[in-house]
């Protein structure tokens, strides 16, 4: 779970109940391309390429170095920490 | 397509149109040059020079996506992946764990495609940035993982004759020398080793395929690659830099189409002396000697 990933500082914020939660049991931090990025729990591999608008059929995806199949996408919740890697083809020769 | 083909073919009374088809692994091409899709200043001259160039088959590379900064544009909308076979690259791997993860990436992304190229990779492993030559211990470290994942692997390497057959024996589909380092444009640097890689690959499997791979910089650079006995012939820069890399791609074609031809009508042997062309017999005019 993380922690304080959000830099938020906890003491201050509202209670609004008895069922509240910290910010942080429903944001993660991953890490997608190469950058840090916070997304809400329960985001899936298929939210990520959606939100970027990354064409699915064109792509491949790792997740700490395991490729991700692509029937998997809209099932595959990322976890705190993980390694996120999209990759496409290019030019080359 | 290739409509000089069909054409100068009725006047040939021979079946050389079979011979230009370039089998590797599981895969047959309908041309023997197989084209780079890099370095084109746009989508749409890549796109025109692959026509020109006659190949069904050309490599790309696996790199990452762009985020957010996307033009909209991927290079899978100008290859009409349904005509070419795609040939993933390892291109920009310096160690084998790279290059064996790249080549699953790419792949996996042909697999999307339903692409036949799925389940083959130009594999190479670089050494060093300058030369782009070839780090031989990776390349067969990378090549043996690759086959024992199923791959069919052509494997670029250098024009040592023995490295080649070291990649042959590890499984390689096809071993592909360098006629000189990668974008250089110096042709073949050194023929007979290629001639002594195409013996030693060829003795007990005359179909092995051999591809030169990378130093093309004209069209009679591949025309000496073919008539030298090479099978196929993969490049890139010396059409996408070419001025006008359309008519480029077409003469590479051409020349492809006649080293193959010279290479299976077999040449003439080299002599120090000049032969007449026409007759001794009957000659009305006195000699110097």
């Amino acid at each position: 779970m993380a922690t304080g990933s959000l830099g938020v500082d906890h003491a201050s914020m509202p209670v609004q109940g008895k069922f509240e939660r910290s910010i942080d049991d429903l944001m993660l931090e991953i890490e997608f391309n190469g950058a840090k990025r916070q997304v809400p729990v329960g985001t899936t591999i298929l939210d990520l390429l959606q939100e970027s608008r990354i064409e699915t059929r064109f792509c491949a995806v790792e997740s700490n170095l395991d490729i991700v199949p692509k029937s998997h996408y809209g099932s595959h919740q990322v976890q705190s920490g993980d390694k996120i890697e999209v990759v496409t083809l290019v030019g080359g020769g | 397509m290739m409509s000089e083909s069909t054409t100068s073919s009725s006047d040939l009374n021979c079946d050389w149109k079979l011979d230009q088809t370039l089998t590797v692994g599981s895969h047959t091409l309908r041309s023997r040059l197989i084209v780079g899709t890099g370095k084109y200043d746009t989508n749409q001259l890549m796109k025109d020079s692959l026509v020109a160039s006659g190949s069904d088959c050309v490599t790309v590379a696996v790199r990452r996506e762009k985020m957010y900064t996307r033009e909209g544009e991927n290079i899978l909308d100008f290859i009409d992946w349904e005509r070419y076979t795609l040939l993933p690259n390892t291109a920009g791997c310096f160690n084998a764990k790279d290059a064996v993860r790249v080549a699953r990436l790419g792949r996996e992304i042909l697999r999307g495609l339903e692409n036949p190229g799925e389940n083959w990779v130009k594999l190479e492993v670089l050494g060093d940035t300058k030369t782009l030559l070839p780090d031989p211990l990776a390349t067969l470290e990378a090549c043996k993982e690759l086959v024992a994942d199923g791959f069919e692997v052509l494997c670029y390497t250098s024009d040592d004759p023995i490295m080649a057959m070291r990649l042959k024996d590890a499984g390689a589909a096809s071993v592909m020398p360098a006629g000189s380092p990668i974008g250089s444009g110096q042709g073949i640097l050194n023929p007979n080793n290629l001639r002594i890689i195409l013996e030693y690959l060829k003795s007990d499997d005359p179909n092995y395929p051999v591809i030169v791979d990378a130093g093309v910089g004209t069209a009679s650079d591949v025309a000496v690659a073919f008539e030298l006995g090479a099978d196929g012939v993969l490049l890139n820069t010396a059409i996408a830099h070419a001025k006008d890399p359309v008519a480029m791609a077409r003469a590479m074609h051409h020349a492809a189409l006649a080293g193959r031809l010279a290479y299976t009508a077999g040449r003439i042997p080299k002599k120090l002396y000049a032969t007449a062309s026409s007759p001794e017999d009957g000659v009305i005019t006195s000699r110097p000697w």
